[in-house]
This record gives C-alpha cells, structure tokens and sequence, in this order.
C-alpha cells in the first residue's frame, strides 16, 4: 500500500510540473511475425525529444498538445512515420517492416538511438542476424562465440564458449535468458553454449556502466531474450548439420493473441559412433563396449494477450549434455559390467506477466526457476553365475544450484526528459556443494551403503532498484541509480549499496564525451580448476569466512557517428575487484573430501585497458573491427608469494574483424579474424633437490604464477551462404572454413623427452575444419 | 550414411594432422643457482647442511651436481660461530654447537665461481604440550578394520608468536645381534608410528619430509589450550609389554612449515592436469633451497599391551 501510494506521489508531482501535455503510448513490432522490437526510437520529428521501446517493445511518450509527427525507427526495418493530433491521450501500437539491405534508399529523417545518443557506455547489442551469419566450427552458430568478438570481451581456451569482460573472471558474468540466471552456458565442455541462435530475439551485453536495474555480478551483464514466437503464420525452420540439427516452430493459437514457439536442438555424435563401436567390438571379439555423448536443448515460449494492458509470457529452456561408457563381458562362469557417466544441464523457467497500469507506467511481474545439476558416477558388478553371487559397488556424485525468484520491474516514463526503472527482487537459492553417494555389496561379508559432502546450503538474496535515464538541457544525459543488494546465508547477513551514474555529453550531433562509474557486489563464486566451463565447476555461496566480492569501475570515452553508416567508439576503463577466489595452489575439485572453504585463497584483482570499436550496422556490408589493448592482474597472499601476477587471461592485445556482405538475395558472405596475444601460463624454469626423503625427485621451480606467455593465437574463419527461394519457403546452404589458414593455435603445452631431448610441445586442438549445414524455413 | 561415415573420417583426418607442434621454448636461460638445504635441532650439537647445483628444465639427465668446495659459514647474530666442513656428496657439518632457541642464526655459502647465497633461522621455543588420555579404537573403513591408538594432547599455545608444529610418536625396543664370537649385543632402536589425522584438525597434513609426522600451525588455536585427537596405527602382537613410548612435538620455523606445506601440495598436484603448478616455499637469497630450525619436546609413557588390550601408564 506504502508503494502504492509513493507512485501515486511521484506521478502527481511530475504531472503537476508538466502540464497540458498528453501521452503517446503502445508497442512497436515486428510487422511479419509480432515480434516485439527492443530498443526502438520513437521520437517527435524536428526534434531531439524521444524515448525508447522497453524489452517488451513497450514505449510511451509525453508531449505537448498539438500536431505531432511521430517517428519510429529501428536497424534493419523501414522507419514508421504517423501525424497525430494530440489532444488527449492515445494509445498508437507500430508495426514495423524489415527493409532490404540491397535498397539503396536514404530515408533521412530515419534515425535510431546512436551510440554517439545514449547516456549509456560499454554496452553493446549485437544483431541475431549478423551473430547466424558468422562463420563458426561445425558450423554450429554460437552466441557467445559471436560475444567473444567483441571489444572488451576475451575468448577463452581455444574453441569454447567461455568469455572473460575486462579482466574478471567467467563467474562474474551475468547470462541471463529472459531474466532468469543461467548458470552453467556451456554443452560439450565449452564447445559449445546452451543458447540456441533460432530461438534468440536479442542480445546484449553490458561491460561497465551498469544500470541500476542489474546487479549480483562484478563484470558483465548479458542479456538474452527469446523470441516470443510469430502471433501472425505458422512457420517451421530448421537445419541439418555435420553434428547437430535443430528444429523450430512457432507460429499463432489465437491469432495476434497467443503465440507459441518450441525449439530443440540434438547431437548425434553417439548415433554416429555408434557403429564404429559395433565394428571394434566385433574386432575385439570378446565383449561389448558401448559409448557415446550427446546433447540436447529444448527452449518454449508461450505468450498471450489478454488485453493492450495485461500480457502473460511463460518461457523455459531445458537443456543436458550427457557421456557415457559401459561394458560388459563374460569369461567361464563369471560375467563383469562395468559402466560409468556424468551429465549435466540446466533448467530455467520464467512466467511474467505484464501489466500497463496507464499510459505511462508499465509494470513487469516475473516467477522463475533456475536449475544447475551436475552428476557423476559409475560402477562395477561382478556376477558369479555357478555361486548364484553377486558383487557391485556404485559411486555417484552430485552437486549443483536450484534458484527459485520473484522480481518486479516498472518503467515510469513520466516525460521525455525521464525514463524511470525501479523493481525488487527476491532469489532463494539452494546451493549443492558436492554430495557423494558410495555402495557396496560383497556377496554376504560387506554391504556399505553412505552418503558424505557437503551439505545444501540455504540462501536469500534480495534487491532493490531505483534509475532514471535523463536528459538535462540538449547535450546531456545522466543514467543515475542505485542498487541495493541484501544476502543471508546461515544467520549470517550481508548488505550494499551499489551506486551507479553513466552519461554524455553531446559536443555535436555527430560527437559525444561519455564516462561511468559502477560498483558491484557478488554474493556467489564459482570455484573453478580451469576455465573451459567444466560441468564441474562448483557454484558457492559467501560464507562468514568468504566474503562478497566487490569491484568498482570506471570509463572514459567518446562516440562518433561517421557518414550515418559507422559509429565509432573508445573508451578507457579502470577495474578493481575484491574478495576473489581461487583454489589454494595444489588443490583441485578432486580432493572432495575437504571443506571447499579450506581449498580457497581471497585476494583482489585489478584491470584497465582501452578499447576501439567501429561497427557498421546497415548496408550491404555490415560488421565491425574491434581493438583491445588490456592488462588483468591478481594477488593472492599465499599463491605466488604473494606477488601480484598476471591472470590467466591477461591480453594485452586482443584484435577481432568482423565482415558480412550480401552480395545479392542468393549469396552472402560472413568472414572473421581473430588476434590475441597468448595466454599466461605457468612453467617452470629450472629443477633442485628438495630437502626430506624425496630428493631423488627433482624440484621444478617457477618463478612466479603465470610467468610464460603461450604463443599469439589468431584465426581467419569465413563462411558463405547460399540461399533459394523454395515453393516451400526458403532454404540455405552454409558452407564454412575454421582457422582456414591451419594455424597451430596453442591448447596447452608441457615439457616432454622427445630423440633423448627435453622439448616444450606445444598441443593444439582444432586444425582447417570445414563444416556445412543445411537450413530450411517452412513459411508458405 | 556412407556420405557420413566418409565425412567423418575426413574430419579426424584432419583433427589429428597437426595437433602437436614443437615450438621453440623462449624461456631466457638462467644462470644455475647453489641449492642449501637442512634441519637445525636445537637439542642436537651437530648439524649438516646439503649443497648442491640447480639445473635447467630442458635438462634431461638430473644427476645434479653436488658442490664440495664452498665455505659455508655458519653466523649468529652476524657473529662467526664456525665453519662447516665438506663431509662429501655435497653435506657439510659442523659439530660441537649449542644452538640457542629465539636467536638469529644465519649461513652464508660462498663459492669462488658461484653467486653468493644465504639463508636465516631462529630456533622456536620448546612446546608446552601434556599427555591427557589414551585408548585403544577399532576403526572400520570400507569394510575393513584398523586397530588403532588414540592419543589426546594439550598444547598450550604462545599467544606472543605464530607457532608451527610437527608431532609423531616414537617407540623404543631392544634387540640384539651375536657378534663374530658368538657374545650376544644388545641395542635401544627406535620406531616410529605411522599416524592418521582425526577430521577435526583439517589444517593437518602429512609431512612430507618424514611420513610418521603430522604438520600444522596455531591457525585454528592461536594463543589458546587447544586439546588434539590424533591416532596412530597399532599392531599388538608386535608390542612387548612396557614398551616406553614417547611423543614428540617439535615447534618448527615458519618457513620450514610453508616448505611442507607447498612441497606436500606440489608432491600431490605435479600430475593433476586441474590443479595449478605449485611454488614451493624457498627460504635461500640468492639460491634456491630450505633452511629450518626445530626445537623438541617431549613426553614418554609405558605402553602395556599383555598381548589383548593395551593400557597406558604415564
């Protein structure tokens, strides 16, 4: 009620400051298949007075009484323009329609909210279409491979999926798919992320300058949304790959009132193998081997409309990587089956429900769920067919995050000038640190059957928002907000107050000065040995010995729109982060036994770089040439001696060009090239006899954590698409090349005794790989 | 299918061509630094150090090279207390020392071809430890029973300084050999037990340097009584009655701790691909190596067996 009646006060006052205006609000769309469009421009014409489409294509805005000539506009659609006599309030919903890239028409009142425009920094959206039309391995399409070339934004071990922002670490990224957490992106050990491109509206990633509205990670926010599925036609699409396929429908229930949209996506890597394992069970004459590995993922999406107020979204995503072998073989009497497997996958759901509680006011209810499981185990079972006796042991292993929320969101849009966020969530998560489960039965003398680990953890996170998105006179506009974060974990409490401010300065249409500071408070870790998105990875909570890590950042920079087509970017951050953790030099996920407080060191953290984008959003070639120069240090007091040194992913320079070009409505080309300076690693540089009973057992000495860079990784992938117009719908070819000049990219790297002389060997993972996938879309 | 088939023997083709590549190592050569180790016992009137030469890490043959012809001197408070004699194979020894607990001692090895090195100690104080309680447990383990001693100490804990400590239990028997003229000699020998560490001390570990010693600092006890469990491996049959048992607990430097600390993580991740390479604890300027110091106390007490249930008598 207390809330009820704030918002009441806040509306009242700023009404009573801006009278006789009268409000234009609705939904802008895509006018095909009614999809929402995010972050399309809505503004008066003649002048710099606009708003922008929330994430539900939601917009209002406020102007005087009057003739009014709306403009809508948005990248990749022809601009929307409608006089209005304003006089009253009105609700005017836009549908939108896509342009051909190959129309050379300058529309030149056409104009979308620039870089060089927003008060924000360090933020990048990248289009759905350029992401599918990048070459990539298998020819899967990969959204967070498509991230990673990204100024700011450093790929990981050769091939996967993990990405690192300004010098944190992977858990300190935000993956958010319709809002709920994703925890675990990654199939296949970081081959391959979780995020199926077909069932994807929108991505976007925030590096630093974060609004208030986000908040629970140090460095990035990335933002997925689904499609809702198209309100207007049934449509069926597909593709076919080398070692996945994927299949989509969407399509109307009740039309332009309820959509639906399901997507799957399988490996058949197991289905392949499959008769080679047969072919080598038959060669080993005795036996049966059986082994494989898949995985799949399955996103849905419902949606209805109930009236221009109220809408109703229920989305989720399912997704399971599993491997597995197991044998079996019988010799005399006796027969042994032996097998063992490990899986792992996420749950998300998200029911939402939004409600336009007046012109001006827009209010977004969420439910969700999110699910991280990992599983392990195996066993032996030895049958004694004469002796009528059986003998088995099992293992399993389980651990894993459950998070059940609840959050609202409103967006107050009470006059141009001001675009209000606030909301507050609630997140109950139940943490699984590790639970082993041992059985044994030997025959009549022992039977053990016991569970030991770490016990689930029980947790509340809560937060709280408030932002305003304003403009102050024509050449400035502030984001302001702050972020107020709450965490209990065993009767013990943690608060912050996180504030955040980013603007511009507008020097000329074409120029814009922009800075931001943020901080930011995380109240889990990820307890990683590696950084290639192991399913072991172990999600974990703050405890009273193990604090929330913090970090505060600042960026300077400037945008330039250049000839309307290119938008030219620098900027300049500083990052500091505390309360890091790190496994204790020596440990690993596999001393299970221990209390995981014990394996961790806390230490800080520190990066800065400056980055350069140029991008080019429309025309017939689009794509961007991105720069990073970058330094990302730790220290930690007991690893190192307590020397500061550098991170894993410390790149000094980190270089990515990416091109689309469409040469016709038949062919289009996708190439990108990747230069990034090696990884730090760690190598010892001399040996030394140890003093105690081993020392006949050499001692190799390093010098400090990470002392040695591998050698430069960089790769040229190209891909081209061939596309036909069916009596069916239409259907592609995409024929592609990764590393197409073979490079030797190194994975990893060890001393080994090679013709009686001690070499380094340096061991890479993907060669020249050609790929080619076939895609199909049902519309007619 | 076959299309399929065919593609992917293609693809691991060319997977496996060219996924290996010996690079040239750009690690810059160093120069080859003296290598001291050794143990200073404060109730002991000798004390031997090792000298040695590192070696590179693209060297394959690690016989390394003892060094005899150094002068090692051995300093207290900056003062010259004596020399240590090469003894060879690399050990020096110096004899007849009294070493004093909380003083610094240092030893400075020079070598006329070689870059000076040095490293400091100080001996702890003596532990104040007392015997509270011994049993006798069975264990069982996966199905397997262990018989097992069970000891519980007292530690009284300096609350002026950090203190590390390695604890092990030894036991003394007679035995005798027949001489050349058939006369029968006797001998006191000494063993020591090999101990298991109770859940509740997880900052324990084994060491490293001697397997029937336990290690760990006052990090959970700083400055406190703190009351350990520890047990440790019994055979019966073995055991004579009244067989004198002691327990021994040694406050040890804190850099010998941190060596046994990283040299036990080091000894246990070195081919554990997931865990990150572990330095290990170096106490020698200009060289590499571990100097420490122990100081040790101790208690012993009669074991009575009567070849059934053990008893104690302190």
């Amino acid at each position: 009620m207390k809330k009820r009646i704030l918002i009441l006060l806040f509306h009242f006052l700023v009404l009573s400051t801006y009278a006789q205006k009268y409000t234009i609000s609705g939904y802008v769309r895509d006018a095909a298949n009614g999809e929402a469009l995010i972050n399309a421009t809505v503004y008066q014409s003649g002048t710099l007075v606009g708003t922008i489409s929330n994430e539900y294509g939601f917009y209002s805005i406020t102007l005087p009484e009057g003739k009014v000539k709306l403009i809508v506009s948005y990248v990749g659609y022809k601009p929307f323009t409608e006089e209005i006599e304003l006089n009253a309030n009105k609700t005017l919903n836009i549908k939108l329609e896509n342009s051909n890239e190959l129309d050379e028409v300058t529309i030149s009142e056409s104009r979308v909210e620039t870089k060089v425009e927003s008060s924000q920094m360090s933020v990048v959206e990248v289009p759905i279409q350029v992401i599918r039309n990048l070459p990539v391995i298998f020819g899967e399409v990969d959204i967070l491979k498509a991230i990673q070339l990204l100024p700011g934004v450093q790929s990981g071990t050769e091939g996967t999926s993990g990405f690192y922002v300004r010098g944190g670490s992977p858990d300190q990224n935000l993956i958010l798919l319709d809002g709920v957490p994703v925890y675990n992106a990654n199939h296949l050990f970081g081959f391959f992320s979780v995020f199926n491109a077909d069932a994807i509206q929108n991505v976007q990633l925030y590096k630093g300058g974060f609004p208030a509205r986000f908040g629970g990670r140090l460095s990035s926010v990335l933002d997925i949304r689904m499609k809702e599925g198209n309100s207007n036609n049934y449509k069926v699409s597909g593709s076919i790959g080398i070692i996945a396929s994927k299949i989509t429908v969407e399509g109307p229930i009740w039309k332009e009132r309820t959509s639906f949209l399901i997507s799957a996506r399988r490996t058949y890597l197991d289905v392949l193998a499959r008769p080679i394992i047969a072919m080598a069970n038959n060669d080993m004459g005795e036996g049966d081997m059986n082994a494989g590995y898949y995985f799949y993922d399955t996103n849905f999406k419902l949606n209805h409309t109930f009236n221009h107020k109220h809408r109703l979204f229920l989305s989720a995503y399912l997704g399971k990587d599993r491997a597995y072998v197991d044998s079996k073989d019988t010799w005399d009497n006796t027969t042994n089956e032996t097998d063992f497997g490990l899986q792992w996958g996420n749950i998300t759901t998200a029911l939402r429900w939004n409600y336009q509680i007046d012109e001006k006011l827009f209010a977004n209810t969420t439910l969700t769920y999110s699910q991280y499981i990992f599983e392990t185990g195996g066993g032996f079972k030895t049958t004694y067919h004469k002796e009528n006796r059986e003998d088995w042991y099992k293992f399993s292993y389980i651990s894993g995050i459950n998070d059940v929320g609840a959050k609202i969101d409103f967006d107050y849009m009470p006059v141009p000038e001001h675009y209000v966020k606030f909301g507050v969530n609630a997140v109950e998560h139940t943490f699984r640190p590790g639970v082993n489960v041992f059985n044994l039965n030997s025959g009549d003398e022992y039977n053990i059957d016991t569970t030991f680990g770490n016990r689930n953890i029980y947790t509340k996170e809560f937060m709280a928002y408030f932002e305003d998105d304003m403009k102050i006179g024509s050449r400035v506009k502030l984001n302001t907000g702050i972020h107020f974060s709450a965490f209990s974990v065993r009767g013990k409490y943690y608060t912050s107050i996180q504030p955040r401010i980013s603007g511009r300065y507008l020097v000329n249409e074409r120029f814009s000065l922009k800075a931001a500071f943020s901080t930011m408070s995380q109240y889990i870790h990820l307890l990683s040995n590696t950084s290639i998105g192991m399913p072991t990875d172990l999600w974990l909570p703050v405890t009273d010995s193990i604090k929330p890590q913090q970090s505060w950042q600042a960026a300077i920079g400037g945008a330039y729109s250049l000839l309307d087509d290119y938008e030219i970017s620098i900027e300049g951050f500083y990052k500091n982060m505390h309360n890091l953790i790190e496994y204790k030099d020596g440990a690993s996920f596999f001393s299970i036994n221990e209390d995981w407080e014990k394996k961790v060191e806390i230490g800080r953290g520190r990066s800065f770089g400056i980055e350069f984008l140029i991008e080019k959003k429309v025309g017939k070639t689009t794509g961007w040439i991105g720069y990073t120069w970058a330094r990302a240090y730790r220290q930690f007091d007991n690893i190192s001696n307590g020397k500061e040194y550098p991170y894993t992913y410390d790149r000094r320079h980190d270089a990515s060009i990416v091109i689309n070009h469409k040469f016709n409505n038949k062919i289009d080309i996708g190439v990108t090239w990747v230069y990034g300076t090696g990884n730090a690693t760690t190598l010892g540089i001399q040996k030394y006899v140890p003093y105690g009973i081993n020392s006949f057992q050499l001692i190799e000495y390093y010098e400090s954590r990470n002392n040695f860079r591998t050698p430069a990784y960089h790769r040229l992938d190209v891909g081209v698409n061939f596309h036909k117009e069916k009596k069916w719908g239409n259907r592609t070819w995409s024929i592609g090349v990764y590393n197409a000049y073979n490079r030797k990219n190194p994975f990893f790297m060890q001393f080994e005794n090679r013709n009686n002389k001690q070499v380094l060997v340096q061991y890479s993972l993907f060669p020249l790989i050609p790929s080619v996938s076939y895609s199909f879309v049902f519309n007619k | 299918m076959k299309l399929i088939y065919n593609l992917i023997i293609v693809l691991g083709i060319f997977t496996s061509i060219s996924c290996e590549k010996i690079i040239e190592i750009d690690i810059p050569e160093r120069e080859k630094k003296m290598v001291l180790n050794g143990l200073a016992k404060s109730d002991s009137t000798d004390f031997y150090v090792n000298l040695s030469q590192s070696i590179s890490i693209l060297e394959l043959d690690e016989n390394v090279q003892k060094i005899n012809d150094a002068s090692i001197q051995l300093l207290q408070n900056g003062v010259l207390v004596g020399n240590m004699l090469p003894i060879g194979n690399g050990s020096y020894k110096i004899e007849n020392i009294h070493f004093q607990t909380q003083k610094p001692y240092s030893l400075v090895v020079n070598h006329p071809n070689k870059q000076s090195i040095s490293a400091e100690f100080q001996f702890p104080k003596k532990a104040d430890f007392k015997l509270v309680d011994t049993s006798y447990i069975t264990r069982t383990d996966y199905g397997y029973s262990f018989s097992m001693f069970a000891f519980e100490i007292e530690i009284n804990d300096d609350p002026t300084m950090k203190n590390f400590y390695r604890i092990s239990i030894a036991q003394r028997y007679t035995y005798f050999i027949l001489n050349n003229n058939g006369d029968t000699i006797w001998y006191v020998g000494e063993n020591k037990l090999p101990l298991s560490i109770n859940d509740q001390q997880t900052n324990m570990i084994v060491s490293e340097t001697d397997y029937y010693s336990l290690v760990f600092s006052d990090e959970l006890f700083d400055g406190k009584k703190y009351r350990m469990f520890f047990n440790a491996e019994a055979d019966l049959l073995s055991y004579p009655d009244e067989t004198p048992t002691t327990i021994i607990v040694e406050q040890i430097t804190e850099d010998f701790y941190k060596y046994e600390v990283t040299y036990a993580n080091y000894f246990y991740s070195k081919d554990n691909f997931l865990s990150q390479p572990v330095i290990v604890h170096n106490n020698v300027s200009n060289g590499f190596g571990m100097v420490g110091a122990l100081s040790q106390a101790d208690t012993t007490f009669l074991l009575q067996t009567n070849y059934t249930v053990p008893t104690f008598k302190k």
